[in-house]
């Protein structure tokens, strides 16, 4: 998204930002707080999630290497609707709200490129509730695997790359995690994944499309 | 009726769409955009978007309802739009063709805002880029709580979540029944239960005096609301 700032905006920006390591787990930015500025993520992996009245946290998209997060909240005036949370070690540099506001009243590329990046997350947040609402649980998890697998792309096993707990999983297809585990053993016998610990690795991704009822 | 004639027919619901939507801008650039926007009016049950179709612009509802829909694999409605809400904008900015189909409800009136336009204007006055943004945020937020609700509520509680969802977006007529009026098949296929499913919770329901139902007509009660 930063792609075409001058040099001059770009020895501005360095200047003016502040890089942080988080652990795995540690919290970015709150859901419901104010945004001071933007988070760059330089290196690592983390997930944007909502809180449920039940207490329960349901993953609505994830953000990596060169990703920005927040801007979407900041730029519009509002609190922040998710919160943002490191699936590992993750490095982010944290820009503040003067110095983006400055850059996108006078450099309409940035202003177009996050617009452009806002507009995808609504079309895919858009996309995947409607790929997972009027699905059944085998279905959903389908889906749910060909995201992660988009997110986060395959080992030299096939395995998706990222792990995540079974109860995040189970939280994004919208059912308990005991039904995810029973659901992912069937998969199992049914020859469309291979369960290795905590990893996932996809068998049949031609079948598993069939399943989410999407085109591989 | 020429696009003028239109216009000042509904400048009124034109200006107040405009002053909602685009909150962060002057009334300047609300008068630069007038001059831009076509306006539609579109009659009941008539399609205006169909999968496929290049997308150079936006929509806004300033009048009525649309419902916007996919074909395939099944008949299946994505989202139902009122007043103020914007259609369109994802795909105007990234692959520029319609994924699903939109249709009128009821006769409705559109704004259409060729998207070469807004750029050109948004060069000029910045401002209208944060308004366009907060108009992003607001919309992608939407998506993601009914995301989080279908995924996590229990059964009953998502259909009176919709219910309220639905009454504050569309509003109740002078009879207290949602302006939105739509069948039991299809509310299913947009929450995501089978129609068995939600017509078991609707008498539930009506049981508890919670909602009362006439033919594709719901009302809820003051507790639900």
């Amino acid at each position: 998204m930063l792609k075409d700032l001058s040099a001059v905006e770009t020895s501005s920006i360095d200047e003016a930002k502040n890089c942080q390591l988080y652990k795995k787990g540690e919290v970015i930015f709150k859901e419901g707080n104010s945004p001071h500025g933007v988070y760059c993520i330089k290196y690592g992996k983390v997930k944007l999630y909502k809180t449920g009245s039940e207490g329960k946290d349901q993953i609505i998209r994830f953000a990596q290497d060169g990703d920005m997060i927040g801007y979407r909240s900041l730029l519009s005036g509002e609190k922040f609707n998710a919160s943002a949370g490191c699936l590992e070690e993750t490095v982010v540099c944290f820009i503040p709200k003067e110095n983006i506001l400055q850059m996108v009243a006078k450099n309409h590329c940035l202003a177009m490129n996050l617009m452009k990046a806002a507009c995808h997350e609504l079309g895919e947040a858009s996309r995947i509730i409607t790929d997972l609402a009027q699905k059944s649980i085998p279905e959903r998890l389908a889906v749910v695997l060909l995201v992660l697998k988009t997110n986060f792309g395959l080992d030299a096993n096939n395995a998706i790359a990222q792990v995540l707990s079974r109860e995040d999983i189970a939280n994004m297809v919208g059912t308990a995690t005991e039904t995810l585990i029973r659901t992912l053993a069937k998969f199992e016998t049914d020859k469309l994944v291979e369960l290795d610990g905590k990893k996932i690795r996809l068998l049949d991704i031609r079948r598993i499309s069939e399943l989410a009822g999407v085109q591989e | 009726m020429q696009n003028t004639e239109i216009l000042h027919s509904h400048q009124a619901i034109i200006r107040q769409a405009f002053s909602t939507l685009f909150s962060f801008c002057p009334t300047v650039i609300h008068h630069q955009l007038m001059k831009d926007i076509v306006v539609k009016e579109i009659y009941s049950d008539t399609v205006f978007i169909k999968k496929g179709e290049e997308c150079d612009g936006i929509y806004i509802v300033l009048d009525g309802a649309v419902k916007i829909y996919m074909e395939e694999p099944k008949k299946r409605v994505l989202h139902y739009a009122g007043m103020h809400e914007v259609i369109g904008q994802p795909v105007a900015m990234e692959n520029y063709l319609f994924r699903y189909y939109a249709s009128s409800m009821e006769n409705s009136v559109l704004a259409y805002l060729p998207f070469s336009k807004l750029q050109e204007l948004m060069i000029k006055q910045p401002r209208l880029f944060f308004s366009l943004m907060n108009l992003i945020n607001k919309q992608t937020a939407l998506v993601e709580n009914h995301s989080l609700m279908v995924l996590s509520e229990p059964s009953e509680k998502l259909v009176i979540r919709t219910i309220q969802d639905l009454k504050s977006r569309f509003g109740l007529d002078s009879q207290g029944y949602i302006k939105l009026h739509i069948s039991v098949k299809e509310l299913a296929g947009y929450i995501g239960m089978s129609k068995t499913s939600l017509y078991r919770i609707l008498q539930s329901l009506k049981t508890k005096n919670l909602i009362s139902q006439h033919l594709d007509k719901l009302k809820p009660s003051a507790q639900i609301l």
